[in-house]
Formats: C-alpha cells, sequence, structure tokens
C-alpha cells in the first residue's frame, strides 16, 4: 500500500513537472521570440514585457547570477565574451525551468553549459552563459528567471541586475564607422557610341561612294571589245602571212589562222570553239544554225591536217587561206539594219551575237 | 590539188589504209553476233592494237562477256576464260608443278592464263593474292612456275570484267592494279531499237556464231604500224596538259577541281593515252594522230587513275564527271 501511495505521488509529480516543463518551454519560445526582435534595438530591461508569473523571493527556488572572474566589467569591449555564472538552488521535489532572461537587450548567448550536484535534499543547478554585448556604455546584465509551479499557479525566482561597462573598440579620435561610400553613378555612354556609330557608317558611306566612283570612272575608260566579227579581221589583217610563209612557219600560220577563226566562234555563237575539236565544232556548228557551216569544217579539216600530219599544201592555198577565212567571218557577219528596220545578218540563221 | 603529206606519214597513212581492212572485218563479224555496244567492241580493238589489257564494268546481262568471247572468236587464236570465284587460287591461273610417278620427277602443269586472249571473268570476286598472280603476268608477260620462267605467246591480252553492284564479298581492285589496265571501260545498257534487234535475234532460237577472220599475225604487223603513226608534238603537250590539269588543277585554272581530287593521273596514263590514241587513229585509218582521238579516248585511260577526295565523294561525284570538266576545259591545240 505505502509502496503503491508513493508510486502514486511519484507520477503525480511526474505529470506536474511535464506539465511545467511544457509551459515553461512555451514562455521561453515567446520571450526569445521577443528576445530576438529586440536585441538589435537594446531594449532597457525596464520595458519587458510583462511576465506570466509572480516572481517571489525566498521560496524554495532561489537563482543567483555572477560574473565569473577573469573579466572585470569595467574591462570589456564590444563584441568581447565573458561569462555569467547562474546558480539555481532548488528543493529536489521541486522542477524548474531553464533560466531565461527577462530581456536579453544588447546581449547574446553564445554558448550555454549546465551541471548539476546535489546537497542533501537540495538540487544546485550551475549555468553557465558564455555572453558577448554589442552596444557601448553602462549596460545592466538581464536579469534571469527559473520558474516553477505550486498549486496551478507558476511562480519565478530572478537574479539582480549586475551592471556592466562595454567598452568601444574604435580609437579615441574616431567617432564612428564611415558608412560604405554611396553608389557611383555609371555614365551613359549609349549616345555617344550611337553618335559615333552614325558618324563612321557616314565616313564608310563616303568612303565607299568615293571608290565606286573612281571605279566606275575607270571601267568607263576601258574600251570595250570590238565586235567578235571586228576583232576577227584586225587580226587576220594583223597575220603577217608572207613573213611567216617565207619563212616556212607553215604550221604557225595555220595555228594562228584556226585560233582567230575558233574565237571568232566562241564569241559570235557562244560555244567554246577555243576547246573544242574539229569534230565538236562541227556539231556545234549544226546546233546553232550557221549556214557556212560545211565551209567551216573543211577549213578546220584543212588547217587540221597541216598541224597534225605535216602537210604543206600549195603556196597558193597557203597564201588564199588567210582570204578563206575574211570570207568566212565576213559571210557571218550580221549586217546593218535595212530600211524596213530589220536586221540582215550575212547568210546565218542565227541572229545577234551570243 | 598538189599538196605535199611528209613521205613517212604518207607511207605509214598507205599502209594503215592497207592494213586497217581487218578491223572493219572483225566489227563487222561481231556484229553478227553482237547487237550495239559499238563503244564496247571499238574499245576492245584499241586495246588489241594498243597491246594494252582492258577492263571492263557494266552491270550483269550487257553482253561484257558475249563481246570479249566474241572478239576472240572473231581472231584464230587461243582463248582462255576464268571465271574468278573467292576459292581460286593463284596456281589455277599460272598453272603448278605435278609430280610424274612414272618418272619421278615434276612436270610443269600451264594454266589457263598461257593463251592469246583471257578473259577474267568479274575479277573483283577473287581474293587479292590472286588478282596478284594474273596482273603480275599482265605487266610482266611471263610467269614463273617453280623454277622455270615461261613467256607468255604474243598477242597477249587479259580482257577482265567487274560488276559495279553486289560489291558485297568482293575485292576491289586497288589503285596501283588498276593502273596496268590499259583502258577501263563502263558498259551501258543498249537503247531501244538496239535491245529490239537484240530480242529478235534471239527470237530465232539459235545464237549466231562469229567465225575466225583474223589471223594473230595481222594483229601484230597491225601493232608495229601503230607504233608508227604519228603523233605532233602540240598533241603530245595536248596529252600532257590533260594529265597534269588532273595533278595540278590549279595551275591549269581548274581551281573548283582542286578540292575534288586526291590524286591525279600517274605518267602511264600519258604514256597508254598515246598509245591508245595512235591505236584509235589505225582504227579510222590514219597515219596521224588528231585531238579528236586523244579527247575520245581520255576518258577510258584516265577514269580508274585519278582519286577522288572525299568531297568530291560526299557530293557524289564519279571519277567521269571530273575527267569531262579536266577534258571540256583544256584548251585543244
Amino acid at each position: 500500500m505505502r509502496e503503491r501511495g508513493r508510486g502514486s505521488k511519484d507520477s503525480r509529480v511526474r505529470v506536474r513537472t511535464q506539465a511545467a516543463v511544457v509551459l515553461l518551454l512555451l514562455v521561453s519560445i515567446a520571450i526569445l521570440g521577443q528576445t530576438d526582435s529586440t536585441a538589435a534595438d537594446s531594449v532597457p530591461a525596464d520595458s519587458a514585457p510583462a511576465l506570466p508569473f509572480t516572481v517571489v523571493e525566498g521560496g524554495p527556488v532561489s537563482i543567483e547570477a555572477k560574473l565569473l572572474p577573469g573579466r572585470e566589467a569595467k574591462e570589456l569591449t564590444v563584441g568581447d565574451r565573458f561569462k555569467l555564472e547562474l546558480e539555481v538552488r532548488r528543493h529536489r521535489d521541486v522542477s524548474v525551468s531553464e533560466p531565461m532572461p527577462e530581456s536579453i537587450g544588447a546581449f547574446v548567448v553564445l554558448d550555454h553549459d549546465s551541471k548539476t550536484r546535489y546537497e542533501g535534499d537540495t538540487i544546485v543547478d550551475v549555468h553557465t552563459l558564455e555572453m558577448a554585448a554589442f552596444a557601448t556604455g553602462e549596460l545592466e546584465l538581464p536579469r534571469f528567471l527559473v520558474a516553477w509551479q505550486e498549486d496551478e499557479e507558476m511562480l519565478a525566482a530572478r537574479t539582480d541586475s549586475i551592471g556592466v561597462k562595454i567598452a568601444t573598440t574604435l580609437p579615441e579620435d574616431m567617432e564612428d564607422i564611415h558608412d560604405i561610400k554611396p553608389q557611383i553613378p555609371f555614365p551613359n555612354l549609349l549616345p555617344l557610341w550611337i553618335a559615333l556609330g552614325v558618324v563612321g557608317a557616314g565616313g564608310l558611306g563616303l568612303l565607299g561612294w568615293r571608290l565606286f566612283r573612281r571605279w566606275r570612272a575607270r571601267r568607263l575608260e576601258v574600251a570595250p571589245l570590238p565586235e567578235p566579227w571586228e576583232e576577227a579581221l584586225t587580226a587576220l589583217e594583223a597575220l603577217n602571212v608572207k613573213d611567216l610563209l617565207s619563212a616556212g612557219l607553215i604550221k604557225r600560220y595555220y595555228y594562228a589562222l584556226s585560233e582567230i577563226l575558233k574565237r571568232y566562234l566562241t564569241r559570235r555563237y557562244g560555244f567554246p570553239a577555243i576547246d573544242q575539236t574539229t569534230s565538236e565544232m562541227v556539231l556545234a556548228l549544226k546546233r546553232v544554225k550557221v549556214a557556212e557551216r560545211e565551209d567551216f569544217v573543211s577549213f578546220f579539216r584543212r588547217a587540221d591536217l597541216v598541224k597534225y600530219a605535216k602537210l604543206v599544201p600549195p603556196y597558193a592555198e597557203m597564201e588564199m587561206a588567210v582570204s578563206a577565212a575574211r570570207d568566212l567571218v565576213e559571210r557571218t557577219t550580221p549586217r546593218e539594219e535595212g530600211p524596213s528596220g530589220q536586221g540582215v545578218e550575212g547568210s546565218s540563221e542565227r541572229k545577234g551575237d551570243a | 590539188m598538189e599538196e605535199i603529206l611528209r613521205d613517212d606519214i604518207k607511207r605509214v597513212h598507205e599502209e594503215i589504209e592497207r592494213e586497217s581492212i581487218f578491223t572493219q572485218t572483225i566489227s563487222s563479224e561481231v556484229g553478227k553476233v553482237i547487237v550495239g555496244q559499238k563503244y564496247l567492241v571499238e574499245r576492245l580493238l584499241v586495246g588489241l592494237l594498243a597491246n594494252g589489257h582492258v577492263l571492263i564494268e557494266g552491270v550483269p546481262g550487257l553482253a561484257k562477256t558475249y563481246a570479249v568471247k566474241t572478239l576472240a572468236r572473231a581472231i584464230t587464236t587461243r582463248f582462255q576464260r576464268i571465271q574468278f570465284t573467292p576459292d581460286l587460287l593463284p596456281a589455277d591461273i599460272v598453272g603448278t608443278q605435278i609430280y610424274n610417278q612414272r618418272t619421278g620427277e615434276f612436270t610443269v602443269q600451264k594454266g589457263p592464263v598461257f593463251a592469246n586472249l583471257v578473259l577474267a571473268d568479274e575479277i573483283n570476286r577473287a581474293p587479292p593474292k590472286v588478282q596478284s598472280a594474273l596482273l603480275e603476268a599482265m605487266q610482266e608477260r611471263q610467269v614463273t612456275i617453280g623454277e622455270e620462267t615461261f613467256k607468255l605467246d604474243d598477242p597477249f591480252l587479259v580482257l577482265a570484267t567487274q560488276n559495279p553492284i553486289e560489291q558485297e564479298g568482293t575485292y576491289p581492285l586497288p589503285e596501283a592494279q588498276t593502273d596496268r589496265f590499259l583502258l577501263k571501260l563502263k558498259v551501258s545498257y543498249p537503247n531501244k531499237e538496239e535491245e529490239k534487234q537484240i530480242i529478235e535475234r534471239m527470237a530465232v532460237g539459235k545464237e549466231p556464231q562469229a567465225e575466225p577472220v583474223v589471223q594473230p599475225q595481222a594483229i601484230i604487223k597491225a601493232r608495229e604500224l601503230c607504233s608508227r603513226i604519228y603523233v605532233d608534238d602540240k598533241l603530245k603537250d595536248y596529252i600532257l596538259e590533260i594529265v597534269f590539269a588532273t595533278r595540278f588543277p590549279k595551275e591549269h585554272g581548274l581551281d573548283d577541281i582542286e578540292p575534288l581530287l586526291r590524286y591525279g593521273a600517274s605518267p602511264r596514263a600519258s604514256i597508254y593515252l598515246v598509245t591508245a590514241a595512235r591505236a584509235m587513229a589505225f582504227l579510222r585509218r590514219r597515219g596521224f594522230v588528231i585531238p579528236e582521238d586523244i579527247k575520245e579516248l581520255a576518258p577510258d585511260v584516265l577514269r580508274h587513275r585519278v582519286i577522288l577526295s572525299y568531297e568530291a565523294e560526299a557530293e557524289e561525284l564519279t571519277t567521269d564527271d571530273i575527267v569531262r570538266r579536266v577534258i571540256e576545259r583544256i584548251e585543244v591545240p
């Protein structure tokens, strides 16, 4: 029975403890939330919001805060780490929350370490907080609370306030940290580029126009090619027949005659006579319907014999060859337009220059 | 009209007029059997007269083999046909030594290559070592069996055929070996009229046969005459221009052809083009060569001697296309 009674008491204490812990956690979260939002603003401890529990003195729980030695309050500067020890003494039947600051202000808790020791029925929790301050001047360390529940009421014990002096790290002659330099406006060069582009394009256009005019002027200077028949007749005229024949350069003479006539046919009728054999020229002349085809062919066949078979025709025939070639050109030369306005072209069936 | 043809040319010209009649006889005899294929028959005669081997390419059924057989029949000469197959051995062509048990000695068994006209049918179906055996005989005109070397009869002409399709399981002739052929002919389909004649001729039932009308001596004499046919220096230059244009197209104003050619024609091309042009002049009963002879034969002499670049292959151009472009753009003297 006794055991059962003790067991039920224990379970009641455990339930109460669990409820208290949950409640305290919620309170802690609420306070820490406020703390986060106010830390940067260095809200004074007096302006801390009203706590949902009653602060009592001399209860079953006590909390005492002290700065650990090694750091005198006056020596502290902004960002210096210092240690605050919170000693919570309580009866072993009492469950308490973790120590929580009323308002953290300009301080931050960087690290936290807890140790527990037992002194008879008293449990001593020693919390060592590593803290730093990010404001200067004479500040008060936040007061810490530990809460517990007693008869449906939330009670709390609180530390005394401890004053600290946080010195600045700036040199004495420096009043404050200068702000970063303001943004330098980037110069807008687009209008300049557009202007340069327009000028450049204009310059290139002008240069192109001048070059074109020069090229056109030079082109106009080039004498137009003479008509094919004119060119052929001039070339035949220039052929020094007597000299060639007297020097025995018969082959060269016939090569020259063939070349003149082939060039004439190429320009006159538009087929590549220069690159063709006599047989190919026969077909080409047939295709372009030249009435003098047979005469051309027999001339070239005769020339072929001289060129490729070392034929030496009679002197009179050789002398007459240039006249025969001239005759062929003249017969295929387009005639001037007649009074009726219709062009007459030798005896060829094809009109106009190819 | 009085005219002077130089004595030497005139003499050759007259001799050719007399001696070249047999070519017409052969042509008409072959014509009794083969319809059309004038190009093929004429080129085979060029090969015969120029003493150069001929490679014939064409799809099956174009009477390639039949034309060669008929030509061989028209000449009183020994003819052998070798069907090239993947399992053919060099000894099947050149011959071998056989051990005679009775005498206890090795005797030579000559192969089918010992003939005047050899038809190597589907030459690309045999492996390279067999092709090499034949091509060696073609080049050296002699065959070595064991320790004995045998000179091949004159005339000795190899007419090889190959099929451009069904390339699976074939051994294409390497460029170095095709170079030994004087001409590579591309045989095309007969036209409608010719094919109609073929149908009518075959409908009779009995295949017409060519009769032997020419003795080998006539061919040998004709060859001697061919070698005397006059080729003017300007025409030799023309041949060199064509061949060099395949090697250095840019220097001949053929800039567009430059990237299409990997290798141009070998010096054999120039030599063979002169020889073939002489044979063509003989067939046309002339004692001198004219540009037509060269221009007509140039594709057959050059098509297997120029090697196209990848660019040309990518553009699906053939050697014929390139050779045609070269020939068309080289100035005729």
